[in-house]
């Protein structure tokens, strides 16, 4: 292997650039490698304030159409004045429900309200009954129907329907603001 | 307190003085002289190093041992060898570009050193005399002796800054001790251990002279001796200056110095004037021992800072010059600062003015949006990814239950209208049934069920009759929208109070 005579001034030389190489380094690690770390971080926050004030703005406008879409939902609350309400309905529409069976589950951030109704009542009675339920304020959903004819009897009558209904609704878990 | 090393090696001892700026001036602290002989031998078996010394040189070890002595091993050390190892010339040349300065006076330097002048270390002083005149004074040594005295010097562990002539040294002592003018033709005279006495001539700061001769030992003899060869350096001194006389010269070193001052002063008639350095009392030396010490005292001043009236002639190659520890740590610190300044500056002109944008932009996002929803800003990420995964569980509910919704009193109306006179229907319902498992949606259908019968006397009227009124309810718009088709499920003949009629079920999903 060769030898390489290094001088006295040389090895002076060679000293000073390995401590400026070393404080370089030191440096480097100390007061430039951390603000790469500050660069992410502020540019990561950058990018996270425009997507939380997205998402705020986002949930301005899903809060404005929920509002919207429930108004015509009734509140648990008013569930009784609901069923009242049917009732009332069925009885000017000349309906004669027997059972009245009101049913309510937990439904996707609703409580979902299930009316089974069992009466007797003519075609046109059960037609009037539709039409008024369905322009109610509070939106009803006629889930089934189920009408039998008795076809056998001799005599017609108003009452010759035997009519089943499942009317379905949701109803808002809070009370409904008033303005 | 700051130190000075000075190391002379001279051809029969080697001195070292280490030294200190007072108040008062410039103080020996501490001194060693070693004879250099082959049964020296280092004296502190604990020291480093010290097998390597045993078997080293006779000058290793006297080095090592002067050092060891004045506790500065190791140290760095300023370095004068023995005159008759140096030559010194003085010459005249035309004034050129300093930049070829340097290689014209080597080239000339070249006719007056008697050894090759690339074999050589050389330094030079410059003074221009006339117009475009340079009068240069050149001190070589040969390479292969300096490199000697480095390896032993270096072997001895010690760390060479400079090696310079004795005249420089002794100068300095003297400019030091303020006993020499600037302007003043002057001398000075190194008596030497070996018998050797080295002259040098000055006038201005310029070396005309610097020769040596050799005294016997016998005093009349060398009284004589030294008489002439004083006179005749001088007069040379005289031709070459162009008629200055030397007005007074500075003895240092070995022997009664008071003795050579009498004669020397009685044999030139007191026109010239001779002095012996005053030189600074160091603690058990005998005063005339002192001057013995003069050439390596002048080196240690060098490091104190303490400049030669006579230049500052350097015979260390560049390469071969290290810094001293101060200049050293001062290079170090300004390196220090400049890298530190750099980064800083990095930091504070690259990258900051980016952080700060982005900072404004952060500020720039939320500034407004805090005004306009002060509710935004307490509001993080996970919370709000949470609200709206919600909210949207609640509209797609919303939408589901909007879009299922059937008008049931338009589904009665489209049953009733256009049903033939001949066909009653005994039973209809509408129900929800579940989708089947391998759907996506799993979405709840629709399905119609009717049943009844149909009387006209004639069984295929009557078929036919059903079919046309399924499929005219089928094609309704309430149906298609619901039912994919509407069809007959059963159909069979029947016999009711002795009439045969057709009973039918239909079904639509």
């Amino acid at each position: 292997m060769p030898f390489v005579k290094v001088r006295e001034g040389e090895k002076e030389w060679i000293l000073k650039a390995a401590a400026g190489v070393a404080l370089s380094i030191l440096l480097y690690a100390v007061v430039v490698q951390p603000v790469f770390q500050e660069i992410l971080i502020a540019r990561q926050d950058v990018m996270n304030s425009k997507k939380r004030l997205e998402l705020y703005k986002e949930i301005q406008v899903l809060k404005k159409d929920l509002e919207e879409m429930e108004s015509p939902l009734a509140t648990l609350t008013e569930r009784s004045q609901l069923l009242g309400r049917i009732s009332d309905v069925a009885g000017k529409a000349q309906i004669r429900f027997g059972t009245l069976t009101p049913r309510t589950e937990p439904d996707g951030g609703f409580i979902k309200l299930k009316v089974e109704m069992d009466g007797r009542g003519s075609f046109f009675s059960l037609l009037k009954f539709l039409l008024e339920i369905e322009k109610t304020q509070t939106l009803i959903k006629v889930k089934d129907i189920s009408m039998l004819w008795n076809a056998f009897s001799k005599q017609e009558s108003k009452d010759s329907l035997q009519i089943q209904l499942v009317l379905e609704t949701l109803l808002k878990p809070r009370v409904k603001k008033t303005q | 307190m700051a130190k000075g090393v000075g190391v002379y090696v001279g051809r029969n001892e080697v001195i070292a003085v280490s030294a200190t700026r007072t108040g008062t001036g410039p103080q020996i602290t501490s001194f060693a002289i070693e004879s250099i002989g082959p049964e020296a031998s280092p004296e502190s078996p604990h020291d480093r190093g010290i097998h390597r010394i045993r078997r080293a040189t006779p000058e290793v070890q006297a080095i090592f041992k002067v050092l060891a002595k004045i506790k500065a091993p190791g140290a760095f050390v300023n370095v004068a060898v023995s005159p008759l190892q140096v030559v010194t010339r003085n010459f005249i040349m035309p004034m050129v570009p300093k930049k070829d300065e340097a290689g014209a006076v080597r080239n000339e330097a070249s006719r007056y050193v008697p050894f090759k002048i690339t074999d050589s270390v050389l330094d030079y002083h410059s003074y221009p005399t006339h117009k475009n005149v340079l009068s240069v004074t050149v001190t070589a040594i040969r390479r292969e002796i300096l490199d000697e005295y480095l390896r032993s010097m270096r072997s001895a562990f010690a760390k060479v800054l400079v090696v310079e002539p004795v005249y420089n040294a002794a100068s300095r002592v003297f400019a030091a001790l303020n006993m020499v003018g600037k302007v003043q033709a002057h001398g000075f005279v190194i008596l030497q251990s070996d018998g050797n006495v080295n002259v040098t001539l000055a006038s201005k700061g310029i070396v005309y002279l610097s020769r040596d001769f050799l005294l016997s030992g016998k005093l009349e003899e060398d009284k004589t001796r030294f008489y002439g060869e004083l006179k005749a350096s001088m007069e040379y001194f005289y031709k070459l200056t162009g008629g200055e006389s030397i007005e007074q010269i500075f003895l240092s070193g070995v022997g009664d110095l008071k003795i050579w001052v009498e004669h020397l002063e009685h044999a030139f008639n007191y026109k010239v004037r001779f002095d012996v350095a005053n030189l600074p009392r160091a603690k058990n030396l005998p005063p005339e021992a002192l001057h013995e010490l003069l050439v390596a005292f002048g080196l240690a001043l060098r490091s104190l800072g303490y400049r030669s009236s006579l230049g500052n002639i350097q015979l260390l190659p560049k390469e071969e010059r290290r810094s001293d520890p101060a200049q050293f740590l001062r290079f170090l610190a300004l390196e220090f600062f400049l890298i530190l300044i750099f980064f800083v500056m990095v930091r504070v002109v690259i990258f900051q003015p980016l952080l700060m944008r982005l900072k404004d932009q952060k500020e720039a996002i939320i500034g407004p949006a805090e005004r306009e929803f002060p509710a935004f800003v307490s509001r993080s990420m996970e919370d709000l990814l949470g609200e709206k995964g919600l909210m949207n569980e609640r509209r797609e509910r919303l939408d589901a239950f909007f879009n299922e919704k059937i008008s049931g009193a338009a589904f009665m109306m489209a049953l009733g209208q256009g049903l033939p006179k001949s066909i009653s229907l005994d039973y209809v319902s509408i129900e929800d049934v579940a989708g089947s498992e391998s759907s996506q949606s799993r979405k709840r259908k629709k399905r119609l069920n009717m049943r009844g019968i149909c009387y006209l006397g004639n069984a295929e009227k009557e078929t036919e009759t059903i079919g046309a009124w399924l499929k005219a309810l089928g094609a309704k718009k309430i149906m298609t929208d619901n039912f994919t088709e509407i069809r007959v499920e059963e159909i069979k003949r029947e016999k009711f109070r002795n009439r045969e009629i057709t009973r039918f079920r239909g079904m639509g999903e």
